[in-house]
């Protein structure tokens, strides 16, 4: 019991930080409009905001990127509008729904602004509000996402902030090497 | 989507860690596949064209091999 409650406090203090870094970090980022919606390898959905440019690499000079970089990793994510579900990342099951939802969500993300973004102290999802009523929560499964991080935002300052299971996170250079 | 994308981006996981990308390295790998596999250059995984762990690592070799290309040039 005694065990339970520190753990209990600790988390507490660890949420209290982790939320405090995130409101730091993101306050330039409300404001900015949603300039790309893409889905990754894995159909992993990146948000791109802010100034884009293009990639360094030869086989994607013709791709863009945003200054800001949300990815959802393997995260579980809802797409709500007026609080009626858009799409829910678990729901799509052949290639065809995958493909329908995929297209919804970046026409109905895309060039909206983001408006606020709230952490869930439980699970550390992520709500992240937009024009148009528009709702995408990020809802990590703790019992089985320990293996990657819940979710990742890349900076304009060239910093990279992780948040994974047990209340771990990091925060830096993204020309760190692993 | 799927039940499938924790093995895929898992294997980018395993494969920037092998190769020692930078979180830099590995956000423009993971792209660099997603497009690969849309331009028709396929994995022989399934029937969505993605790629087995070995198919990745020859990809991530011809990733950093460009690279080295353009510096040269």
């Amino acid at each position: 019991m005694t065990t339970l409650l520190k753990n209990n406090k600790q988390n507490t203090q660890r949420f209290k930080d982790i939320s405090g870094i995130v409101g730091i970090i993101t306050r330039q980022l409300i404001g900015e409009k949603c300039q790309l919606v893409r889905f990754g390898y894995g159909d992993e959905l990146c948000l791109h905001c802010g100034e884009l440019t293009n990639y360094d690499h030869p086989s994607l000079q013709n791709l863009q990127k945003g200054s800001w970089c949300l990815r959802s990793r393997a995260t579980p994510w809802i797409l709500k509008q007026d609080s009626k579900i858009l799409v829910d990342s678990e729901e799509p099951e052949t290639e065809d729904e995958i493909a329908i939802a995929k297209e919804l969500v970046i026409t109905v993300l895309t060039n909206q602004e983001l408006l606020n973004i709230a952490i869930n102290p439980e699970n550390l999802g992520l709500q992240l509000s937009f024009s148009k009523k528009l709702d995408l929560l990020l809802q990590p499964d703790e019992e089985i996402d320990h293996d990657l991080d819940y979710w990742e935002l890349f900076t304009p300052d060239e910093k990279v902030l992780k948040i994974g299971a047990n209340y771990n996170w990091s925060y830096k250079s993204i020309h760190d090497r692993n | 989507m799927g039940k499938t994308k924790k093995r895929d981006i898992r294997q980018i996981e395993s494969i920037a860690k092998e190769f020692g990308f930078s979180d830099s390295r590995r956000f423009e790998f993971g792209d660099f596949i997603e497009k690969e596999k849309s331009s028709g250059r396929k994995g022989s995984l399934n029937d969505r064209g993605d790629f087995t762990y070995a198919e990745l690592k020859l990809k991530a070799h011809d990733f950093l091999e460009q690279i080295k290309r353009r510096k040269k040039s």
